[in-house]
This record gives C-alpha cells, structure tokens and sequence, in this order.
C-alpha cells in the first residue's frame, strides 16, 4: 500500500473529470489560485466509488487506490454525496475481513476526509454495541435492520453542523 | 583406542619377578592377542534434525556395543541396531549445547571406545504479531491475531505446520510468540540472534504502482511501517526500510513466513522486499485480496478453496485460528 514510489498514483478518473468537465470552477484568492471541483463534479466522481478495489488496511494511510484516492482529494466536497451512499447495501468490489457493502466503502472514505473522533457515530449520538471487541461489531450493526439508516443520520448531523464543501488537507502517505 | 593384553602379560612377569606380584612363576608364555579398537563416524556432529545416526564399527568379531551421552541433557543416545560387526546410535537434541558421545565395544572381556563430539545449535523461532488495528480503520481484528499467533506456535510445537517450507522444530529450539508495536520492536525481538524461523502475524497490504508494507503499528505514527516507501515531506517517519533488520542475527539457512494481506501479491511486495535486504527466503500470500479468520485446519492448511460462509462466519473466538486470504486457496509465495 505505499506510495513511497511515487508520492501519489495519480487518480486519473479525478484528473480526467477535473480537465473535461465543464462544472469544474476556479477561485482567486489573494493572488493564490485554487481549483476546487464543483458538485456536480464531486458527485460524479463519488458515483464512481464502486470502482475502488481496495483500502488501506490502516487508520491515516493514504489511499492507494485511484479512484478512492480521486474521491478523498475531493475533501468535503464529496461529504454530501458519500453520506447519501451510507445506506447503500450492494456489493462493492473490495473485502477485507469482510466483504464491503458500498455503504462501508462509504463510511471508509468518509472517515478519511474528516477523521471525526468519534467511530462510526461522529455525532457522538451512538455507540457499537461491543460483542466480539472487533471488526465484527459493526458488521453485524449494519447488517442489523436500520443500522445504515442510523449511521447515515448520524452522518448527517455532523456534516452539518462541520459545514459541508470546505477541502480538507489529503491524508499524508507513504 | 586400545589396550594390549600382551604387555599387560609382561608387566606382570616383571612384577612378579621383582616381589611385588604373587609368588615367583614360570617366565610368561608370549603370545599375541589380537587387538581390539572401535571406530564411529562421524566423530563431530551439528545435530539439527529431530534424529541423526553415528555408526560404530568394531575391528574383532563378536562383540557387543553400549552406547552413553556424557549430558543426556543436552543429546540422548538409544542403539538402534547391532550386529556381530557394527553398530549403529540414533542421537536426538533436547537442549543447546555439546555432548560427548560414547560408543564401548567388548570381546571377551577386552573393551574399546571412541567417541563423537555432538553439538546441538542454538536456534530461535520468533512469531510475532502487530497492533489489531483501529475500530476507525474498519479492520480491528480484536485479539484475532494473537489467537492464530497462538495457533501456529502450537503447530509449530507439534511439528503440523499450515505450509510447506516451514522448518520442523526441535526439542532444542527456543519458540517465542510476542505482540510487535513498531519496527523497531521487530529489531528488538529479533536481537535474540540465531533466528532460525521469523513469523509475522498482522496488517499488511500491496498495491498497483505502490510498495508494499507490514502495518505494524495501528497508528499512522512514527516507526509504525515496515516498508522500503518513503516517508512524505512534514509528515511522520512512518515507514522504515527493511534495511533496519539485522541480517546478523538470523542463522545462514533462516526461513521467514509472512502472514498478512498481500506480503507476497505483486510487485514490490514486502516478502520481496525483505528477501531482497536479508538475502533469506521469505513466503507470503499471493492471493490479491484481504484476509479472514477461519477455525478450519483443512483451510487454514491451505487444504480448500474459502468459501462465502468462510467469509462471513462469526464464530471464531477462542481455539484454533487461522488467518488465511480473503479469497481463492490460501497460497504462498516465496522470494
């Protein structure tokens, strides 16, 4: 999963959405010129989160795949979107002690971008119920009936009162 | 050696002779004894497998051989066969260290020895196991780690090992098992020296146009990362190199197994990269996905394919437990 080869793969989906999209937009700023992708773009680039194949296996790595490294370069501005795939309970492409639901690609990314303190509740309004001390717990929460639901407003709650659309600095890597 | 019973015939005629034997007697009768002397090979041993063999050969006829370790402690000894012209001794190690060896062979009345100098090597197996993983992280495995740590030494022990290429324990090796937090607790554990057998249980993963790493630490924190990846600019030195690995302290012949996601998937895996540093083969899976837990021998063996209720079981607290990859026959790879 380092990256140490070159600082970063460069997410080409990300690039190549950035380079043709016409909703793509720029800001000037004291002379300093940054370029931020509009929702629409964001969106599309989350839409594609089925793509990602793999995570790192550890908190504050940086993401070694392309497409989930396009989507957490996109900082808050994917928050919104990521949030509405909470709930999302198909198949993703990628397992690792357990088979990913996009949904938990989902919280994955999200957790990259925002780093809340508290997991997977960043509102702090719940707790995993704690019956095997691991990864387990919150398989089997998800899997429970309005678990995602629950997460998703949870989610909510803490994008809004953070304030959705500010970019965030992307994860330091190997 | 030898011992001549013609002189000792001589020796006491001239006792006799001078009053210090028995009453004055005939002169002696001359007559010439056939020598008895005994060999074995080999006459120096590194006993490193749970059995090995020394051979006497007796140079008379008919006699019988015994068999006797100076520190039964360190090697045992047990005649294995016998017949009118030679002998053979199974050797077996219990502890390190040196042994003398002894083989008597008699003839009527009349004995020999010789002797085979017996080392038992010093050899460490170390398993370690790294940091379980953060709950934020999605991948705590709880005490999952530590639980197929446990299996493998028990494996290890009982000489069953889940792969080929894993070396048979002696009764003489030292096994330990111990939790690892950063590399330089890697460096720590291997400073026993004479690391025979490296194991490491844990995070770990590899990707396209990356390296690959051991995430040891659960932390992005310094030290945290075994991997040839270099650190980002104003970030912490997360990653260390394998070049911080001691190559002394491995033995010549040291075999290291990696149990992790993808050690040995790709290219630039950390299995390579480890060989590459230390010269020493190093197995990983091969298999491209995550890992699981699995209370199945026949899978943890790498005896069937992982299925979907492989993938999904739950109950796998407790006992044996093995770590296996996500998908496919476990398969190892070695550099």
């Amino acid at each position: 999963m380092a990256s140490g080869l070159s600082k970063a793969v460069l997410p080409g989906v990300m690039l190549g959405l950035l380079a043709t999209s016409a909703l793509a937009f720029s800001q000037e700023t004291a002379g300093q010129r940054t370029t931020a992708p509009g929702p629409q773009t964001a969106r599309r680039i989350v839409d594609e989160i089925g793509l990602v194949k793999g995570m790192p296996p550890k908190e504050g790595e940086r993401q070694t795949d392309p497409h989930a490294l396009a989507i957490v370069e996109l900082g808050k501005a994917a928050g919104p979107f990521l949030v509405a795939k909470l709930t999302d309970a198909s198949p993703s492409q990628v397992a690792y002690l357990y088979s990913y639901a996009i949904g938990d690609l989902a919280l994955a990314l999200l957790t990259d971008i925002y780093k809340p303190s508290s997991w997977p509740f960043p509102d702090t309004s719940s707790k995993l119920p704690e019956k095997y001390g691991d990864y387990r717990d919150y398989v089997e929460f998800v899997h429970s009936p309005g678990g995602r639901k629950r997460l998703r407003q949870s989610w909510r709650r803490f994008i809004r009162d953070q304030g959705a659309g500010r970019p965030s600095a992307a994860t330091p890597g190997r | 050696m030898s011992e001549n019973p013609t002189v000792d015939s001589v020796v006491n005629w001239v006792k006799a002779q001078v009053g210090l034997g028995g009453p004055v007697k005939p002169g002696p009768v001359m007559s010439v004894t056939p020598p008895i002397a005994v060999g074995v090979a080999p006459t120096t041993l590194t006993l490193d497998k749970p059995s090995d063999t020394l051979t006497a050969v007796g140079v008379l006829p008919g006699g019988t051989y015994s068999w006797t370790s100076s520190a039964p402690g360190v090697a045992t000894v047990t005649m294995s066969s016998a017949d009118p012209t030679s002998s053979k001794a199974a050797v077996q190690p219990v502890t390190a260290g040196t042994s003398t060896i002894t083989v008597t062979y008699t003839v009527g009345g009349r004995s020999a020895s010789a002797t085979s100098i017996v080392t038992v090597p010093v050899r460490n197996f170390i398993i370690v196991f790294g940091e379980p993983g953060t709950a934020a992280s999605g991948h705590n495995v709880g005490g999952l780690f530590n639980l197929a740590a446990q299996t493998h030494l028990k494996e290890l022990k009982a000489n069953t090992p889940p792969a080929a290429g894993i070396p048979a324990t002696l009764p003489s090796d030292t096994i330990t098992v111990s939790i690892i937090h950063t590399v330089s607790d890697l460096v720590s554990k291997l400073s026993a020296g004479n690391v025979f057998y490296l194991a490491y249980f844990g995070h770990s993963w590899n990707d396209t146009g990356h390296v690959g790493a051991l995430d040891i630490g659960q932390e992005h924190v310094a030290d945290s990362n075994l991997t040839i990846g270099v650190n980002t600019p104003g970030d912490v030195a997360a990653n260390t190199a394998p070049s911080a690995l001691p190559k002394s302290a491995f033995l010549p012949n040291a075999i290291i197994f990696l149990f992790g996601c993808r050690c040995a998937w790709g290219t630039g895996s950390i299995a390579e990269q480890i060989h590459t540093q230390l010269g020493l083969t190093v197995f990983g899976y091969d298999n491209s996905g995550g890992s699981i837990f699995t209370k199945d021998k026949t899978l943890g063996h790498g005896g069937r394919a992982v299925t979907q209720a492989d993938q999904s079981a739950k109950n796998i607290s407790g006992g044996d437990v093995w770590m296996v990859p996500w998908d496919g026959t476990p398969h190892f790879k070695s550099f």
